[in-house]
């Protein structure tokens, strides 16, 4: 597992190295700190990560900029910021946490807890948008407008309402930590939008399927039908 | 300096109650001058002067044709002056006829040789004469009055007149007896009230002077009112206090003054209040041609009075007429109410009694209207200086804000703090130096926060706290130097401060691994402090907070009278300012 931190106090990069390092202890393979946006994308060129601890005012620059751009990417990001006021735009652009300086060992574990539990499925996530990376440029894309999302490897697909598709960076997986609660995931393959069921049918031969209003008709696997049915009582 | 407070300043409402006060009172005057239109007055139709006396002069049938017609003469002496006047109609309508007599000296009166008056005592030398009045009235006996030309014979001496080489004169007309005194009486009324007015208003600029800013222009309208109240006093003396005639040129004396000086102080107040270049030399021209027009008509004090009053004007208009061209604040209201003046001047002279000059009513009209604009001027000014003085405190308000959230926004705060946790759990004994200077950061801020300007060395002292600090925060070598210091210089709080903060932020260390910080002082007003060290890509803009905020203090403390630069160079970057000097 490789983590970035983009931190340009020295000290506080010292701290959260210590406590990344205390904590995942044999699951890191690399950690890399760097005290500058501009190093810190200069680091991402060369190398892939899992996961990036961010700070929002680097010397002056404003790290924003670099969260628009990274949210798009194939990784997690956790902010660490001074600004607890930016802590609900942070979420908007779908960060997976938001620790506010300053910050104590246990608090750092808990944004890594939710990282390293990958069937937390974005309880209380306050994403609105998630970020598309297309022709080099970045597009923010309504989660609320989104149908339903289906896992194609290290990729995914995003399919929203209009019948629009777009490609994410992001695994199944991660977007499923980065969703709010009313996305579930009904397959290992599909997360749908679940204020859209129109209905929940079980078909002979023990298949089972979802019809959204906008239209698809979506499998369902076996165990999650069940908690399906309980959580929405169809 | 004094404070500027809201109370002491006259309110535009106050000022708007003044004008109409003053306009009430001119449409009074105007009633009073109509119905004095309607008083008829018999002048005499031949006036005819010799020096000399002898009592055959009083002889209705001797011939004066061989006698001085000007009316006037230039020496001191005994002289007689005979008139000629007719009695018709318009005298019948007189119930009780009585003369107006105007005489710069002592008489005895005849009447068809009959002698009907005298005004103090004729004399045949300046021991013997007892000086009369100036003006005089007289009841002519009915008896005398009949229908054609009557022969009015006065015998003069004039030892007492002032030989300055004024003329000395008599006239003299019939009326209504005292009726013009009654009728001029109470004009005179009008415009005592008016002096009043100018008095109140040339005090109370007085004390605006003395106890508020002392301005030039402040200064300037309160000598013009006190001036001009003056000026209406003596004026108008002649109508309530009866003085012996030999007073007459020193009263024309003392107005011809008053004239000169308000027609200098007048142009004067516009050159400075609008900020005309070349102010001190226009005001000697102004002066050189006064001088000028007073020499050239010596004497002529009623015709000097006049074209000072015209060359006022003239120059007023143009000086006004330039403050419009150059767009200057409330120029265009002056420039209204100098034409106005202009107008009323010129083109309204009633017809008044003969003692009541069209001229002196009217110009004073003019005069009012003008200083009327003046005190408008003023007011404004006044609400200015006031906008601007809240803005002022606004502005430290803001500023002492801003110095105070310095230590408290959330970069600087939560960053130290998250470092303090890291120094406490690492190394516990450090982090207690680390406390220390953070409490010694605290304590200076929050002594000069409510200041404008601090001891240099107080400035220091936080810059050094804040690097103290700030090496714990950042393992850098900061390193923080300064020249030789004289005692006693003062800055506005923070500013060095917010230099060194940006210094911190902006700098990455040299290859010897030290931020560098150098203060020097430039000559008398000016700092340098010069930064040694590799500047980040991104170099703080022009404009940056830190910046905007160094400026906003500057501009509390000087005005627009400091400057900064801030520069990157080859050794790093470069930040000077200069101020006025401060001492404590």
């Amino acid at each position: 597992m490789n983590v970035l931190i983009v931190e340009d106090e020295p000290i506080i990069a010292r701290r959260i190295k210590r406590m990344i390092s205390n904590e995942l202890r044999g699951k890191l393979t690399d950690l890399a700190v760097r005290h500058a946006l501009s190093e810190g994308l200069e680091y991402l060129k060369d190398h892939e990560i899992d996961l990036l601890f961010l700070d929002l005012n680097l010397n002056g620059e404003d790290g924003f900029v670099l969260l628009k751009s990274l949210v798009a990417s194939s990784f997690h990001t956790i902010i660490i910021s001074a600004y607890k006021e930016k802590a609900i735009e942070a979420f908007e652009y779908g960060v997976l946490d938001f620790v506010p300086k300053p910050f104590s060992q246990s608090r750092l574990v808990q944004a890594l807890s939710r990282f390293m539990s990958q069937d937390i499925e974005g309880k209380g996530s306050q994403a609105k948008y998630l970020a598309v990376q297309k022709r080099g440029r970045l597009i923010l894309l309504e989660i609320r407008q989104l149908a339903y999302v289906q896992g194609a490897g290290i990729y995914s697909e995003l399919v929203f309402q209009d019948g629009r598709k777009e490609i994410h960076n992001k695994s199944l997986e991660k977007l499923s930590q980065l969703l709010p609660s009313y996305f579930d995931r009904i397959h290992k393959s599909y997360i749908i939008n679940t204020q859209l069921i129109q209905e929940l049918s079980a078909q002979a031969g023990g298949k089972y399927s979802v019809l959204l209003k906008e239209g698809s008709l979506l499998p369902v696997s076996r165990t999650r039908y069940k908690a399906l049915k309980e959580k929405w009582a169809i | 300096m004094a404070h500027i407070s809201p109370d002491t300043y006259i309110p535009l409402g106050m000022c708007k109650i003044c004008l109409r006060f003053f306009l009430l009172t001119l449409s009074c005057i105007g009633c009073c001058e109509h119905i004095g239109a309607q008083t008829y007055l018999r002048y005499p139709f031949e006036r005819v002067i010799k020096k000399g006396d002898s009592i055959q002069w009083v002889n209705p049938a001797y011939d004066h044709s061989s006698w001085d017609r000007s009316g006037r003469i230039n020496t001191l002496g005994n002289y007689w002056v005979r008139f000629r006047v007719k009695c018709d109609t318009i005298t019948d309508t007189f119930r009780h006829t009585g003369m107006q007599i105007i005489s710069t000296g002592s008489y005895e009166v005849y009447w068809d040789s009959v002698q009907i008056g005298k005004n103090g005592v004729v004399g045949k030398n300046r021991a013997t004469e007892v000086p009369g009045q100036f003006i005089t009235q007289l009841l002519v006996p009915d008896s005398l009055l009949s229908h054609g030309v009557h022969n009015v014979a006065f015998r003069v001496s004039n030892y007492h007149f002032p030989n300055w080489g004024f003329p000395t004169w008599n006239q003299f007309y019939l009326e209504e007896y005292l009726s013009s005194q009654q009728r001029d009486l109470s004009i005179s009324g009008f415009f005592f009230i008016l002096a009043g007015v100018y008095l109140m208003a040339s005090l109370y600029y007085l004390l605006i002077f003395f106890l508020r800013k002392p301005e030039r222009v402040t200064l300037i309208f309160s000598l013009i009112c006190f001036l001009f109240f003056s000026l209406l006093l003596m004026e108008y003396a002649k109508f309530y206090y009866l003085y012996p005639y030999h007073w007459h040129p020193i009263r024309l004396g003392i107005i011809l003054i008053l004239h000169l000086c308000i027609a200098f102080l007048m142009p004067l107040f516009f050159l400075w209040y609008f900020q005309i270049p070349f102010r001190k030399l226009l005001n000697a021209a102004i002066l050189l041609t006064y001088l000028t027009i007073c020499s050239i008509h010596m004497f002529n004090m009623d015709l000097i009075n006049q074209i000072l009053g015209e060359w006022m004007w003239g120059i007023s208009l143009i000086i006004v007429g330039y403050a419009v061209y150059r767009r200057k604040n409330e120029s265009k209201v002056m420039l209204g109410a100098v034409i106005l003046a202009g107008i009323i001047v010129k083109f309204f002279p009633g017809a008044y009694s003969s003692m009541l000059h069209a001229y002196d009513i009217t110009l004073f009209i003019g005069f009012s209207i003008l200083v009327f604009a003046m005190m408008y001027l003023l007011a404004q000014r006044a609400q200015k200086q006031q906008l601007a003085y809240e803005a002022s405190l606004t502005l430290s308000t803001r500023l002492q804000n801003e110095l105070l959230k310095k230590n408290i926004q959330p970069h600087f705060i939560m960053n130290t703090l998250t470092s303090l946790m890291e120094w406490i759990e690492e190394s516990p004994e450090e982090s207690v130096n680390f406390i220390e200077a953070l409490a010694g950061e605290f304590e200076i801020m929050r002594a000069i926060s409510e200041k404008k300007l601090i001891p240099l060395e107080q400035e220091l002292a936080l810059c050094q706290q804040h690097i103290t600090l700030m090496r714990f925060r950042k393992e850098i070598a900061y390193e923080f130097s300064w020249g030789e210091i004289p005692p006693g210089r003062k800055v506005p709080p923070a500013i060095f401060h917010t230099l060194i903060e940006n210094a911190i932020t902006h700098s990455m260390p040299g290859p010897d691994g030290k931020i560098r910080m150098h203060l020097e002082l430039i000559n008398e007003e000016g700092y340098e402090l010069s930064v040694f060290a590799k500047n980040r890509k991104q170099v703080p803009s022009e404009d940056g907070t830190g910046l905007k905020y160094i400026r906003s203090r500057l501009t509390e403390n000087f005005g627009e009278d400091w400057k900064l630069i801030s520069e990157s160079t080859e050794f790093g970057w470069r930040t000077c300012i200069w101020t006025k000097k401060i001492s404590v």
